[in-house]
């Protein structure tokens, strides 16, 4: 048995390192699969020589299927997390990454892109970035009171922005043109085909210094689970640690949806099921979303692209068919 | 000496409705100081604003000479530990870490607990009588055994000051007698200053130090429990009929309720007019 005072470091490193081995597996298929059937010795020399490698395998590998892999692996992170924060920040366990609006101030500027004709990236992108800050903003500054966590205001701030959002994005679908549909579509399904490498940087850009914030914020997270009066009395400035947090949690899952699209599910699923296993935590929990999150999106969307003859199927359609039926498992079990 | 807590002109009202009014009171290190009144009679605001939950409107709030509001939440955490009436358990994690996270305000963002860390822990554990229960998730405990693991984690915050507001509400007897030894031991023992609110005068009056009766916001009195808990201020401050006499046990007043209230509810036909 550990010492006792090095049991929380060995629970973090070891949870870490197990997800972090799955996620290793997850992204290897993910490279390794796909509708192009290569030999594995293809595979493993151009993974070896890098992307400056020649050939066909080299470019499929590097060009297309890397990037979306990590694309995934980004977004997966960023909508666990993002769903873990807003369950202990708004202490309801139907709280989600796209709580607050940010999904559908998004798809409204998305949509808007591609009826304008632009190209996925920059510029539909821009536009659902420019959506979901807007509908934050709206939620955050308009509503009432000046505690964000205080009553359920913000929470329903964010359900109406969202039903608004909702209403002009089947207005914009009722008057789209049929030929845009299909990207819509995809797009308000969450759709990770789109993803090109050199917009990566950008989003990893975003991305990785908002995990940061959040793993620091580990502990004041935990201290917000036990009420906010008693975070309080034990050291929390609870109005700066609740701003910092919804703010960096919205701007992360804004990052993500424009640009992979609303990829559902994943940020209300793998949060409950890592806290089913390791417990409330925020400190083994932030890690393990980060990880798990990442696992769980590569290994959807490799499904979504390889079912056999039906083409590809958008990311969030496999998230669901999988964390759905999963999730209510582990229910039960918990019932048990 | 520095008292531990001084309360000079205090104020506080929400809006149209005053709850504290020209309070002046001064806790002595190491005291164990009871709040005792009648409800609304702004017991829980006290402690709240001691505690740094509630701003008062006027007036100051010194601990150890420093005024309250030139403390920072972390630096106040040091000398100043809540046990709250009741704790969410909607995610219920283990005694050991629930104490722990009382370290909390001694630690650094990213730094974990060091060994020292738990040892403090784990001695508040003891004093609190619940490391038998280490492991335990929160949400399978009594009562009284959540209760004292809250107080240990206020003891593991190492503070000078532990507030609690009704502790010994909801606990039955045997559980009430321990929690209030388990306080009266902290200031004993570690010389910390024990502030709590309740509504059991005979507890009250056998742990208390020092009493302070509050009516309507305004100091019925402080001072020992032989000088505030007397008929006279006690009717004064409940507005309702009492019986005090000398505890056959320990040397202090014995409150006793007395049934009815007036001739009409003794003798329910007996009819005015």
């Amino acid at each position: 048995m550990f010492p006792a005072h090095r049991r929380t470091i060995f629970k973090i490193g070891g949870t870490s390192l197990l997800l972090a081995a799955l996620l290793a597996l997850c992204v290897l298929l993910a490279l390794a699969l796909g509708p192009t059937r290569q030999d594995l010795g293809a595979l493993i020399s151009a993974l070896i020589e890098g992307p400056s490698a020649p050939g066909l395998p080299a470019a499929i590998l590097w060009e297309i299927r890397f990037p979306r892999a990590v694309a995934a692996c980004l977004a997966g992170a960023a909508l666990s997390l993002g769903g873990l924060v807003f369950q202990a920040l708004l202490r309801n366990p139907l709280a989600e990454p796209y709580i607050l609006g940010v999904s559908g101030g998004s798809a409204v500027g998305a949509i808007l892109g591609f009826m304008a004709g632009l190209s996925r990236f920059p510029g539909v992108s821009a536009l659902a970035f420019a959506g979901g800050m807007t509908t934050l903003a709206v939620v955050l500054f308009l509503r009432p009171g000046s505690n964000p966590l205080r009553g359920d205001s913000l929470l329903l701030a964010g359900v109406m922005v969202n039903a608004f959002c909702s209403a002009l994005i089947m207005f914009l679908v009722a008057v789209a043109e049929d030929a845009r549909l299909h990207s819509i579509l995809f797009w308000l399904m969450g759709d990770l085909s789109g993803t090109t490498p050199e917009h990566l940087p950008l989003l990893a850009g975003t991305l990785l210094p908002c995990f940061a914030v959040l793993l620091a914020m580990a502990r004041p997270l935990n201290l917000l689970l036990l009420g906010e009066e008693t975070a309080m009395t034990m050291g929390v400035n609870v109005r700066a640690a609740a701003t910092l947090l919804l703010i960096t949690t919205s701007l992360m899952v804004s990052a993500t949806v424009c640009s992979i699209g609303l990829v559902g599910f994943v940020g209300l699923v793998v949060p409950h099921i890592l806290r089913s296993l390791l417990g409330p935590d925020h400190r083994t929990l932030v890690p393990a979303c980060i990880l798990g999150g990442a696992a769980f999106l590569v290994l959807c969307d490799l499904l979504a692209r390889s079912v056999p003859d039906l083409g590809e199927i958008p990311a969030g359609v496999v998230t669901a068919l999988i964390g759905a039926p999963l999730f209510i498992l582990l229910l039960q079990r918990a019932g048990r | 000496m520095t008292p531990a807590v001084r309360i000079t002109d205090l104020s506080h009202s929400y809006g149209e409705n005053q709850v504290l009014l020209e309070v002046n009171v001064s806790v002595d290190a190491g005291a164990f100081f009871t709040v005792v009144g009648p409800n609304g009679s702004g017991k829980t605001t006290l402690i709240r604003i001691v505690a740094g939950l509630v701003r008062p409107l006027r007036g100051t709030v010194e601990l150890f000479g420093k005024p309250l509001n030139a403390l920072s939440r972390r630096d106040l955490a040091r000398v100043l530990a809540v046990v709250p009436q009741e704790a969410p358990l909607d995610f219920p994690f283990r005694v050991e870490d629930v104490v722990l996270m009382g370290r909390s305000p001694h630690l650094g963002l990213l730094s974990l607990e060091k060994r020292r860390d738990y040892e403090i822990a784990r001695e508040a554990m003891e004093l609190a009588e619940v490391g038998h229960l280490r492991r335990r998730p929160m949400d399978q405990l009594s009562g009284g055994e959540r209760q004292r693991v809250i107080i240990a984690r206020a003891v593991c915050q190492q503070p000078r000051i532990i507030l609690l507001d009704e502790p010994t509400s909801s606990l039955d007897l045997a559980h009430q007698v321990k929690v209030m030894e388990i306080m009266k031991a902290l200031t004993r023992r570690e010389g910390i200053t024990v502030i709590t609110v309740s509504h059991d005068l005979n507890l009250a009056s056998i742990y208390g130090e020092t009493i302070l009766l509050l009516k309507a916001g305004r100091v019925l009195g402080t001072g020992l429990p032989r000088e505030i808990l007397t008929v006279e201020r006690l009717e004064e401050a409940f507005g309702c009929p009492l019986l005090v006499d000398e505890n056959p046990v320990v040397p202090v007043p014995r409150i006793t309720v007395i049934p009815g209230n007036g001739p009409d509810l003794r003798r329910p036909d007996c009819e005015e007019h």
